[in-house]
């Protein structure tokens, strides 16, 4: 599915004035500093690209040994439209990457090894993957985990605890 | 990746250790072990051989000789016999460490029916008869030698009547040979230390020339008098009566006062025994072992404590040898798998190469058949093994999950126990059902794989399947009016399914006619629609007979709640109210052994009616996992990770095409 283009803006850490109209999106592999100390093993989306190629990229932080992932993100499909997902390079060749906009709104997605073994290594971070995104308005936009619906999962299938934070577009 | 996964024969193998649970989805936690040492070969001989041959009733053909030496052939049937044996008196004089043995035989036996002409007896072919008489009776006597055994053919003259009686009385005497023949287990074995003496050998084995297999419950109490040197140690089948020392002569009196079958064994083991007291058990309970003592035989003594205890647990009742009872490890040399008798459980240590865990596990299966097969026989064996063989190996897995791995989810454990079991049983579809017909021909090829598939494979699968479909708690007092029912007189399916009808209040002759009287694994759809309180719940079937399954509603916030349905018709819809909202509905993983539950909604593996990768990742790990089928070893297997729900093809594979199927489903949501 390709669609438009536009840029996009994470809304957390942005601290530079904002000009008129939509706020300049960050430079590629910035982030802004967390207030808190020694966050919570995370899974979240950050965009990753320009105001021509806007990509959030599904950014799992402080795991290791991550075998698989099943999650889902939600957002108004009239400010937002979905294109291309793409499991990160991490992946094996075997590795089963699906992805699907199950109802309008929610995209379903799961990227997984096969078999024992295999897997990412996030002891810091790793992208495990991204989604090409489009925005439709000018008004903020939010894409969101839908937590209960979502899953990390270790070498043993166990599942992993991790926060799952979303990005709201301003 | 691929392996394929076989059972577990490892020589000396320990697996005590276990790895830790693996959970790979909401419904089938998987329960992991260590194997600590190399693995024999998988296929070895006398494995197989050891594994076949689990009996309760000593159903070794080659052994007990249904073979018409001295009469007309009769064709293998089911055709019951005239012979009702009501009594035996055995007086027993035996020199243990030469074999020489002077006894004589009263016995007691009614025609039933129609007139009987004769009755044979086999013993060691190294003893002969001398003259029998018979009240009212002239007695007859042919005798011939067949293998290891001397089979005598007496004939009364007249016949006896159609319910009349007649005591007969047979001395026979001379030196035991011992002889292995055909069979590869001894009938005996003289010395001074663990002599072994059983059916067969000094016990004259009694049956019907006419009907020589005739496999229906005849029982008789005996009295068994045994006189052998004064410094001997003896232990025979039955409740010790008496033991008195006279000029160097020890005479023990034994008595079996309750109907036991004439088919089942009848043990001496006398001379230099090993012995210990069993802790924790009144009446005392004594563990009989071949000298010197070995670690495995305070194991063993250990293990009786617990095994014991949770046999009357689970049948409700303390076992009624109000004198005692006598544990016993056969030396594998015997080639006797071990059997259990009146008061007494015999194991070869042969079973040791299971490792700790499934010889203890085995331990208990002989020990339930105290209850399950002595104090509560079935009619017919080749009728049924449901409440013999089917109630010992479901109380063996139980009690495994008792002693090994109680901190695991039940449910969870059983129904992994089960995936191999049942795998095995389907693929084998020559395995008759539970309760073969008197049309079905159970032939004398009818051992082996087929035989263990249809008498303790699927027997425990289904009377599982029947606890859940029933609820723990009615189960329980369906099993304990079983037991006070038949007792010491023998009783069919047809028993169990009238008394839980009665128990239930529902009608459960559709449940046995699916699954006793028939071999079936209908496959069903589950689907469900949210609905405020709770979910409406639609079951799609095949045909109209009535089905219960117990649901397991998981709810958003993580917990679960049980709920035994009842459905009927082949599409048929109920609501099920619940305090909170509903994630997903499935059936207990304990009835996949006997029904094919499914989503409704193609692809949904874990039963939330959408498919996602929830459905994927339960399979992910297991891909290229393949489980083949090696005749019936998948009760030694407590360790097998196969998911069947994952091999969407049913080819025994986890592969690229089952992964094709779900992810072609993949992404259908139910509407918000």
């Amino acid at each position: 599915m390709r669609l438009r283009s536009l840029a996009l803006v994470l809304l957390v850490g942005c601290g530079s004035d904002p000009p008129k109209g939509r706020p300049a999106p960050h430079a590629k592999g910035t982030e802004q500093p967390d207030a808190s100390t020694d966050p919570p093993p995370t899974v979240r989306l950050r965009w990753n690209g320009d105001l021509e190629h806007a990509v959030i990229d599904v950014v799992a932080r402080d795991v290791s040994a991550i075998h698989g992932t099943a999650f889902r993100l939600t957002w108004d499909p009239a400010k937002v439209a979905l294109g291309d997902v793409t499991a990160g390079t991490e992946w094996s060749p075997q590795a089963i990457r699906v992805a699907k906009e199950g109802l309008p709104g929610e995209l379903v997605v799961v990227w997984t090894e096969r078999g024992v073994g295999g897997g990412l290594n996030a002891s810091t971070e790793a992208v495990l993957g991204s989604i090409a995104v489009t925005l439709k308005t000018s008004e903020p936009a939010t894409i969101a985990f839908r937590p209960e619906r979502s899953t990390l999962r270790n070498m043993k299938d166990e599942a992993i605890t991790v926060e799952w934070r979303g990005t709201t577009i301003p | 990746m691929s392996h394929a996964r076989h059972v577990d024969c490892s020589i000396g193998s320990d697996v005590r250790k276990l790895r830790p649970l693996f959970a790979f989805g909401p419904l089938l936690p998987v329960l992991a072990m260590t194997h600590a040492s190399a693995k024999a070969p998988p296929d070895s001989e006398l494995v197989r051989r050891e594994l076949l041959e689990r009996l309760v009733e000593r159903e070794r053909p080659s052994h007990l000789v249904p073979v018409p030496l001295l009469g007309p052939p009769a064709a293998p049937s089911r055709t019951p016999s005239v012979l009702d044996c009501v009594s035996a008196t055995y007086d027993i004089t035996l020199a243990p460490s030469t074999g020489v043995t002077d006894a004589k035989l009263e016995l007691t036996v009614r025609a039933v029916g129609k007139a009987l002409p004769a009755i044979n007896v086999a013993f060691d072919r190294g003893l002969q008869a001398g003259k029998v008489t018979a009240t009212d009776h002239a007695a007859t006597v042919d005798d011939a030698v067949y293998d290891a055994t001397r089979v005598v053919r007496i004939g009364l003259d007249p016949p006896l009547a159609a319910g009349d009686e007649t005591m007969i009385t047979m001395p026979y005497a001379g030196t035991v040979a011992c002889a292995t023949g055909k069979s590869t287990a001894v009938a005996c074995s003289t010395g001074t230390s663990f002599s072994f003496f059983a059916s067969q050998s000094i016990f004259p084995f009694i049956f019907d020339p006419d009907v020589p297999a005739d496999s229906t419950f005849d029982g008789l109490t005996r009295r068994i008098v045994l006189r052998v040197p004064a410094e001997s140690d003896v232990v025979v089948t039955g409740q010790k009566v008496s033991e008195t020392i006279n000029q160097g002569q020890k005479v023990s009196t034994w008595s079996i006062d309750k109907s036991l079958s004439r088919t089942t064994g009848v043990y001496a083991l006398v001379g230099k025994l090993g012995q210990k007291v069993v802790d924790g058990r009144s009446p005392t309970a004594t563990f009989v072992f071949p000298p010197p003592e070995q670690e495995i035989d305070r194991d063993l003594t250990l293990w009786s404590e617990t095994a014991l205890d949770f046999v009357e647990k689970t049948s409700g009742r303390a076992l009624p040898f109000d004198r005692g009872l006598s544990l016993v490890r056969l030396p594998k040399s015997y080639g006797d798998p071990g059997t259990a008798t009146f008061g007494m459980t015999l194991l070869s240590d042969s079973y040791s190469r299971m490792g700790p865990i499934l010889y203890e596990e085995t331990w208990a299966h002989e020990n339930a058949h105290l209850f399950w097969g002595i104090v509560v026989p079935e009619t017919n064996a080749k009728e049924s093994r449901l409440m013999t063989e089917g109630m010992a190996t479901l109380t063996e897995l139980e009690y495994t999950y008792a002693r090994h791995f109680s901190d695991r989810d039940h449910d969870a454990y059983l129904a992994r126990r089960f995936v191999p079991i049942m795998l095995d049983v389907r693929a084998h579809a020559e395995v008759p059902p539970i309760q073969v017909g008197p049309e079905a021909e159970l032939t004398d090829d009818f051992r082996g794989p087929t035989y263990m598939l249809w008498a303790y494979y699927q027997t425990a699968a289904t009377l599982d399947h029947l606890r859940v479909t029933l609820g723990d708690d009615v189960f329980t007092d369906v099993i304990a009016d079983y037991r006070d029912q038949c007792s010491y007189v023998g009783c069919s399916p047809d028993a169990l399914r009238d008394l839980a009808t009665k128990r239930s209040g529902k009608d459960m002759a559709p449940f046995f006619a699916r699954w006793i009287t028939a071999r079936e694994r209908p496959r069903v759809a589950l689907g469900f629609t949210p609905a405020g309180d709770g979910a409406d719940v639609e079951l799609t079937q095949d045909d109209d007979r009535p089905l219960t399954l117990e649901l397991w509603i998981e709810l958003e916030d993580g917990s679960r709640e049980k709920r035994r349905v009842d459905f009927v018709g082949r599409t048929a819809k109920t609501h099920l109210e619940v305090p909170g909202g509903v994630r997903s509905i499935s059936a207990s993983p304990r009835h996949d052994a006997l029904v094919d539950v499914r989503s409704s909604v193609e692809g949904d593996l874990d039963f939330d009616g959408e498919t996602d990768g929830f459905d994927i990742l339960r399979c992910a790990q297991h891909d290229s996992e393949t489980y083949t089928s090696r005749g019936a070893t998948g009760l030694w297997n407590v360790d097998e990770p196969f998911d069947p729900r994952c091999d969407l093809d049913g080819n025994g594979v986890i592969d690229d095409a089952d992964f094709g199927a779900l992810t072609a489903q993949f992404g259908k949501l139910r509407p918000r």
